[in-house]
């Protein structure tokens, strides 16, 4: 119910100004109308009545005397006149007391009788004169002072008026035909002046709305003439201003923005710089651990394992030389003594091999990446009871040592982690060297119980290898899920200029 | 059957309202008013007409008053009746009756046998002479004058016809008939008879003969007022001026003077009706009459 009230809420204003202007007026217009012809009806009703009712009783007064002496055709000569002169009569019949009637006329005209007729009774009237009759009154000829009562008249006939609407109706019809004429037109000035009060509304706030689209699009730029006053030429002023204002804000938040893009732009370039000299830094620390170890290792090798041979054989050679003297609790006691240095020098020796070995891959240089990967992983392989698996695929002369080391790290570390962290039971890593993109693919991966990239923090094995590869211009991919196990891709491009970061202008 | 008889009896002591017949013979004369009503009317008539006949009979003495003749002045047509049916030694006067109703209870009276001595009367009417008077100066030429009697009016026909007024019997003929019969004649003289002219008839023949563009010589100020054109007509004064010179002549001769028409008259006339039928109203129409010798005092 309520919705069907508000159904004007989707109206524009300018339907909405020509039904406030329009409405009013349409009312007022159908009420004068609506009144108008009823007052002309009415009035042609109460004048017929009026006239009828007139008409019959002068008539009836007139009739008496003809009535009376029966001169009729003087009575219907007047009558007729009557009837033909005035178009409202339809008809007049006079009757006498016996319902005879005595005169009957009829309009000749075309007119139609209303339904109800007048009728007014012919009286004969009694004049009251002393008349010197036998009545008891003494008979003076001279005037009388005094009347008597009004007597009672009798009723000799009557005289029935039958009106006709016809042509006063015609003559109403005219005067309301030119009053609804003149209201048409009022009502036609009413709607031009409710149009033109509705375009000088709906004209400048349609140009509002133009303008207020325009800068929703962005467009500050426009223009808005104040053209009409009151509350519209307010709102005109106020969004020109608007569009002044906004424009002036947008050009200073522009200006902000390409300043502060510029300043970030200057923070990027020397964060790049500074990143591109960390990892020279840090390719240059490594290179320089890698060479310190390798000096190191060929010290160990060289001076350390020599000096600990030299250590073994003058032990051996006590101990044969206890052997060959004479035994005795000391001897033995040297010789048990020496047998103890000679393991110990092989113990060291050990030690010192392996240390070599960690310091120095030297199986690197002597079966290249492949064959040092290969037996890294046959290594943990045997130590950690990890089914691994091992693939590669490519020429790997190609690699320089640099660059080799840097993979070899990598995978050592990120086996590593799978022997601290991953808790798995089978891996596999896989060294691929494509032609097609000049770079070195490398993939560890395992089924351990993995971890969420999301909501892990790196640790310091992930983070080296990471300074690492991206020391050689490289790039790192850590795939994780916690229960499903992690795999590491790295590319380490052959040419570390090409993969290298560069600085964005 | 009378209602208030005012009783003025001069130089007696006796009522003489029931006048017995006495055998002495009559030395004198007393009389009395006999009216039907105490109207205003009435009152001013017997009040005029007792100070007009005191002198009269201030003449005989009071000791004869058992032999004196009662003289009866009837004023109006029912103090006559009561009058004219009384068997005595007396004399009536009629005053303010009509002739043709005076004529007619007179007629009765005497088929009953009972009868006054002597009785006359001063009709109500104006005089049909005068009246003809008036219409030929009115027209200002002689007329030709008509008149409707019925039965009671009858007696008048020789002497209108004798003015040679054209005289209809109404016989009972209806009214607008007969008025059609006279629709040449100049003027209608109207005559009381209430066969011919009664209230309902009156309006009837007043607009018929205006329609024939006749007038009507009426017989009272109030027909004249109602439409007739004009009359003659008396005052109270007048008729009682006329009955006193009546009763004087009786009492001082002896001999009663016949009915008689009013001897005293005025005219008035309807200007309006007499500008509708185009006559020109002279000073001499309006001032014809025949006044009263004033009243001794």
């Amino acid at each position: 119910m309520m919705r069907d009230l508000s159904f004007w809420r989707g109206w524009s204003i300018g339907l909405r100004m020509a039904f406030i202007t329009m409405l009013p007026v349409a009312l007022l217009f159908s009420s004068f109308v609506w009144y108008s012809w009823y007052s002309h009806r009415a009035q042609v009703d109460e004048e017929l009545a009026e006239r009828g009712r007139i008409l019959a009783r002068a008539l009836a007064e007139t009739s008496e005397y003809n009535v009376i002496s029966g001169n009729l055709s003087d009575l219907r000569l007047t009558i007729n006149g009557l009837v033909q002169s005035d178009r409202s009569v339809y008809r007049i019949d006079v009757v006498d007391t016996n319902g005879r009637n005595a005169v009957s006329v009829v309009s000749e005209h075309p007119i139609q009788a209303e339904p109800h007729s007048f009728e007014a009774p012919i009286r004969k009237q009694v004049v009251w004169l002393n008349l010197f009759s036998d009545n008891g009154t003494p008979h003076v000829s001279a005037s009388s002072a005094t009347r008597p009562p009004t007597l009672t008249t009798e009723v000799v006939g009557r005289v029935r008026v039958t009106m006709s609407p016809t042509s006063m109706m015609a003559k109403q019809l005219r005067r309301f035909r030119v009053e609804l004429a003149m209201a048409a037109l009022a009502l036609v000035a009413s709607g031009l002046l409710a149009y033109f009060l509705a375009r000088s509304l709906t004209v400048p706030l349609q140009e509002a709305i133009a303008v207020l689209r325009a800068i929703r699009g962005g467009d500050y730029r426009v223009e808005l003439p104040v053209t009409t006053g009151g509350e519209v030429g307010e709102l005109q002023a106020s969004i020109g201003e608007m569009s002044v204002a906004l424009d002036r804000s947008k050009q200073d938040l522009e200006n902000k923005v390409a300043e502060r893009t510029r300043d970030l732009l200057e923070s990027r370039n020397e964060a790049l710089r500074a990143d591109a000299d960390k990892r020279k830094l840090i390719q240059k620390v490594n290179n320089i651990i890698e060479d310190e170890r390798k000096s190191i290792a060929v010290e160990i090798h060289d001076e350390l394992n020599a000096s600990l041979i030299a250590v073994r054989l003058e032990s051996q050679t006590i101990q044969q030389l206890a052997a060959k003297a004479v035994p005795g609790p000391e001897v033995e006691q040297i010789g048990a003594k020496a047998q103890a240095i000679t393991k110990l020098a092989l113990d060291l020796y050990a030690n010192g091999r392996r240390l070599v070995r960690r310091l120095r891959p030297e199986v690197l240089d002597m079966l290249g990446l492949h064959g040092a990967v290969e037996e890294m992983v046959s290594h943990y392989r045997s130590s950690s009871g990890i089914d691994f698996e091992f693939h590669t695929e490519g020429d790997f002369s190609r690699l320089n040592n640099e660059l080799a080391i840097s993979a070899y790290r990598i995978v050592q570390e990120a086996l590593s982690n799978i022997m601290k962290h991953a808790n798995a039971s089978a891996a596999h890593v896989s060294l691929v060297l494509l032609d097609a993109d000049d770079a070195l693919h490398i993939e560890v991966g395992d089924d351990g119980e993995g971890f969420d990239p999301a909501v892990s923090s790196e640790g310091i094995g992930i983070i080296g290898m990471r300074e690492r590869v991206f020391a050689v211009g490289g790039g790192i991919q850590v795939r994780s899920r916690p229960g499903r196990g992690t795999t590491l891709a790295i590319t380490l491009p052959l040419n570390e200029a090409a993969g290298g970061a560069t600085a964005v202008h | 059957m009378l209602a208030s008889a005012l009783t003025a009896l001069l130089l007696a002591s006796t009522p003489a309202h029931a006048a017995k017949p006495t055998r002495q013979p009559a030395q004198g004369f007393r009389f009395q008013f006999v009216t039907a009503d105490d109207s205003a009317l009435t009152q001013r008539i017997t009040e005029d007409l007792y100070k007009r006949l005191v002198p009269i009979f201030s003449t005989f003495r009071t000791e004869l008053a058992q032999r004196r003749r009662m003289l009866y002045v009837a004023i109006g047509p029912a103090a006559l009746r009561e009058v004219a049916s009384k068997r005595c030694d007396c004399v009536v006067i009629s005053a303010f009756t009509s002739s043709q109703v005076y004529r007619a209870i007179m007629a009765k009276a005497a088929q009953g046998g009972a009868q006054p001595v002597a009785s006359t009367a001063v009709y109500a009417e104006p005089s049909p002479a005068d009246q003809l008077r008036l219409a030929a100066l009115l027209y200002r030429r002689p007329v030709r004058a008509a008149a409707i009697l019925g039965a009671d009016t009858s007696f008048m026909r020789p002497a209108l016809e004798a003015e040679r007024v054209t005289v209809l019997d109404a016989g009972g003929e209806d009214i607008n008939r007969l008025l059609n019969q006279i629709a040449q004649t100049d003027v209608l003289l109207a005559l009381p008879d209430s066969t011919v002219y009664s209230t309902e008839s009156i309006r009837n023949i007043l607009l018929s003969t205006y329609r024939h563009k006749q007038g009507v010589i009426g017989f009272s100020s109030d027909m004249v007022k109602a439409g007739a054109l004009a009359t003659t007509y008396s005052e109270i004064e007048d008729i009682d001026a006329q009955v006193a010179e009546i009763a004087a002549a009786y009492v001082s001769g002896g001999e009663l003077a016949p009915p008689q028409f009013p001897r005293y008259f005025r005219t008035i006339v309807n200007e309006g009706v007499a500008r509708s039928l185009d006559l020109t109203v002279s000073d001499e129409v309006r001032g014809f009459s025949r006044p009263a010798p004033p009243r001794r005092p």
